[in-house]
């Protein structure tokens, strides 16, 4: 069963406010490259819900979506816009094919799986073949469950030996044991994804380089995480620095990991909260103790981090 | 002094007078002489980079070897007889040597005694082996005068050498490009303090362009450190300690599978004509496939580096997992390797007192296939390799009796098996033995693996799923 028949994408908020981050930033690229002439490449499912803000915020009109043969119909039904195409297969299978030396592009990888999908693999083509100016995204599970299998003969592997089943030399001998525990864990595949991501460009043999812009992790229902940067030469690599993203947003660090992780707050909750902002530092628990509720101060910090992007749902008579 | 010749003194020079129509005077030798360009950057081609480092590391652990020959001497000096310099199973305890890879600079050190001074102004720097230097500690794996140069050209330009013994001390300081440019080939030797421990530290910054990236990779790391354990697992298992970045190594033991069923072949003899030690053992190490499909193959495909067959020389892995025609695989007439070989492993170690005899080429990661030590070798190893083949193939009448006996047999260390003519291998397939049917079916992979999952190991083979959910409807749902 695909994910989207469990869980409508749109109404997962920390995924949501990751997304319009990563547009925002995006965005903000264009006095320096040409996005609106780029393509987009995802994995669109039946929501869409990248695809618009490619099309709405980015201008993009060269979409394609990559989905399962057998989900193919309902994909195409629920396209919002002439301009996506939907390419039906595995997308280790169909990425080759997609031309993608040809044109500047855009490609996330939102996949639901891990290490064990085709991730790497994927990312070794994108990586490969895309031209300068592009931007590379991948989202990955980041559950601990992968770090206990077995082998072939059924005997429990260590958890080192059971990431290099999939991520091969990527793993060194041995891995310090913090780097599996949960708080470590998210940034430890970050940075395996990093590594990945680097390699892939400069064992190509080609010029570019990959320049990491994005990091993030948050946990709507799976922990997940983001990576994601540009395949640059050395002018596409300055004409990013002169764009001076991470000043503009704190979001944008480069390598290091950054949670997303917004309280469930009501729509009045909301309201009221957006009344002290904008503020240098979160409201303080007096000033929203005065709205008249309380809130944990971690989590007025993390509201106020990203109350621009957070979403608000309502029910749509129809 | 150059000999010149006048044309029309010979019949030679006759022929040469007609291009020269003008009769001037030309000489008659050619200009051998080389350049340090080739040096540079012709030789440093030949070489990976993981290569260049152990080579760097073959001169600690020859350096290792010299320091425990020179105290040796010693001992049996003083009188108190003679200690056996031969690969005792802790010999190199206490000897170390550690690689750092920094952003801007690359450093191997070690404690494995130093490079004497006079060493240091007659030989170590010379660009091939001197034919009048001093024989090294028996069994050493450095031999050609070539590979800390090259290893050094390779990665970069800036390049400093330190190197204390008990006596004496010195340092080089090379700037590549300076020393490219100037007409004289040596390198200038400073005294320095003697420094404890005892031993050589190569520092080189300027870390040439593309270099830098590899050395930055952390999967370039993470190889080499394999390459580290398989490369010198027997040196390592004699006590010799290897670190990068700060990370012991430790040794991949190598072991064959030994049982009432199984044992590895081992056959050893001195040859003839060059008396170089030979020593020849194969046998079952992993467990052969019971699923030869391709997408199977996929998925063992990371045990596949240690399969095949290994060459060793000096206890030094030259040859690693080879499973082409470098050993026996599709050589004239043998099999070409096949993944249903996996799970063979099987070691061919040469050992000389002089590595001159050894059959391996300048980089010490390959094998001079022409040399007939080697050749007459790969004789034996054919021989050994067959019946393996054959069980392979017969293994298959009946796979699950085959599998249970390769589980059954314990894995022994390689330096433990004992002397044996032939491999034992068990027979498959008698006649008493119930008739079997395939059953073959295709099934979308996402559901399998779910099967698979549920089975209880995500990582189960397709076959094994097809087997299992068989057995499950068979004891549920069948009678006898």
């Amino acid at each position: 069963m695909a994910s989207f028949e469990e869980i409508n994408y749109s109404v997962r908020p920390n995924k949501n406010v990751e997304r319009k981050l990563i547009f925002e930033a995006l965005q903000a690229l264009k006095p320096s490259f040409d996005i609106e002439s780029y393509r987009y490449v995802g994995l669109g499912s039946v929501w869409f819900v990248d695809f618009i803000l490619a099309h709405k915020l980015l201008f993009i009109e060269d979409l394609i979506s990559i989905e399962k043969p057998q989900y193919e119909k309902r994909v195409n039904f629920n396209k919002p816009f002439k301009c996506i195409r939907v390419e039906p297969g595995d997308t280790t299978q169909v990425l080759p094919h997609l031309k993608l030396r040809e044109k500047r592009t855009i490609v996330w990888l939102d996949y639901d799986s891990g290490l064990e999908g085709p991730l790497l693999k994927d990312l070794e083509i994108v990586c490969e073949q895309v031209p300068s100016g592009s931007i590379v995204l991948a989202t990955s599970n980041a559950h601990r469950s992968i770090l206990s299998a077995k082998d072939e003969e059924g005997n429990e592997l260590s958890r080192a030996a059971a990431l290099r089943l999939h991520a091969g030399d990527l793993i060194p001998a041995s891995v310090p044991t913090e780097e599996f525990q949960t708080s470590r864990f998210p940034k430890y595949l970050a940075s395996l994804l990093f590594d990945h991501l680097t390699r892939a460009t400069r064992k190509s043999g080609r010029k570019e380089r990959f320049t990491p812009m994005f990091n993030f992790y948050y946990k709507d229902n799976a922990p997940m995480l983001t990576v994601g940067g540009m395949i640059t030469d050395e002018r596409d690599a300055a004409a990013l620095a002169a764009c001076e993203l991470s000043k503009k947003f704190d979001y944008v660090t480069g390598e290091e990991q950054r949670s997303i992780n917004v309280p469930p707050l009501t729509f009045r909750e909301k309201m009221a909260l957006d009344q002290l902002l904008p503020s240098a530092g979160p409201p303080t628990e007096v000033e929203v103790g005065s709205l008249g509720f309380t809130l944990k101060p971690q989590q007025v910090a993390d509201y106020h981090r990203f109350y621009r992007h957070y979403p608000t749902y309502g029910e749509i008579q129809s | 002094m150059r000999a010149w010749y006048v044309p029309g003194a010979s019949s030679l020079a006759a022929r040469n007078s007609r291009w020269n129509c003008n009769r001037k005077v030309i000489p008659m030798k050619a200009d051998a002489s080389p350049t340090k360009d080739f040096f540079i950057y012709m030789i440093t081609k030949d070489i990976p980079l993981d290569e260049c480092i152990l080579d760097l590391l073959d001169n600690c652990i020859d350096g290792a070897n010299n320091d425990l020959q020179r105290k040796d001497d010693i001992h049996r000096k003083s009188g108190q007889g003679r200690k056996k310099v031969s690969p005792d199973q802790r010999r190199y305890n206490g000897y170390w040597a550690e690689v750092t890879i920094g952003g801007e600079e690359f450093i191997v050190a070690d404690n494995c005694g130093g490079i004497s001074l006079d060493d240091a102004v007659n030989y170590a720097f010379h660009f091939g082996r001197r034919y009048d230097a001093p024989p090294t500690a028996g069994y050493s794996i450095g031999l050609y005068g070539i590979g800390m140069k090259r290893a050094m050209f390779k990665m970069g330009k800036d390049i400093a050498i330190e190197s204390s013994t008990e006596t004496d001390s010195f340092s080089v300081k090379i700037d590549v490009a300076e020393w490219a440019r100037r007409d004289a080939w040596d390198f200038d030797l400073e005294p320095m303090e003697s420094k404890e421990p005892y031993g050589t530290r190569i520092s080189i910054k300027g870390i040439n362009k593309g270099i830098d990236e590899e050395l930055a990779d952390p999967v370039f790391v993470n190889q080499l450190i394999k390459s580290i354990a398989r490369g010198y697992s027997l040196i390592l298992q004699r006590g010799f300690k290897i670190k990068v970045n700060g990370t012991e190594v430790k040794p991949y033991i190598f072991y064959l599978r030994e049982s009432e069923e199984f044992k590895p072949v081992k056959r050893t003899y001195i040859d003839d004509e060059t008396g170089v030690e030979v020593e020849i053992v194969a046998g079952l190490a992993g467990l052969p496939p019971n699923d030869i499909s391709a997408e199977a193959a996929t998925t063992r495909q990371a045990e596949a580096e240690y399969y095949g067959w290994f060459v060793l020389c000096n206890d030094r892995v030259v040859l690693a997992a080879d499973k082409g025609d470098d050993t026996v695989w599709g050589d004239e007439k043998f099999p070409i390797w096949h993944w249903q070989y996996t799970g063979f492993l099987g070691i061919a170690s040469f050992r000389a007192s002089d590595p001159g005899n050894l059959p391996w080429t300048t980089t010490k990661r390959a094998l001079d296939a022409t040399s007939p030590l080697y050749r007459r070798a790969v004789t034996v190893m054919k021989e050994v390799t067959r019946p393996y083949l054959t069980y392979t193939h017969n293994r298959r009448a009946d796979e699950s009796s085959a599998r249970v006996m390769e589980r059954r047999a314990a894995r022994v260390p390689f330096s433990d098996v004992a002397v044996r003519e032939q491999m034992v291998l068990p027979r498959i397939g008698n006649a008493n033995r119930e008739e079997t049917v395939n059953i073959t079916y295709q099934k979308p992979k996402a559901e399998v693996q779910k099967v698979a999952k549920a089975l209880g190991n995500a990582n189960m083979s397709n076959k094994q799923v097809g087997i299992e959910t068989f057995d499950y409807y068979r004891d549920n749902e069948t009678e006898d």
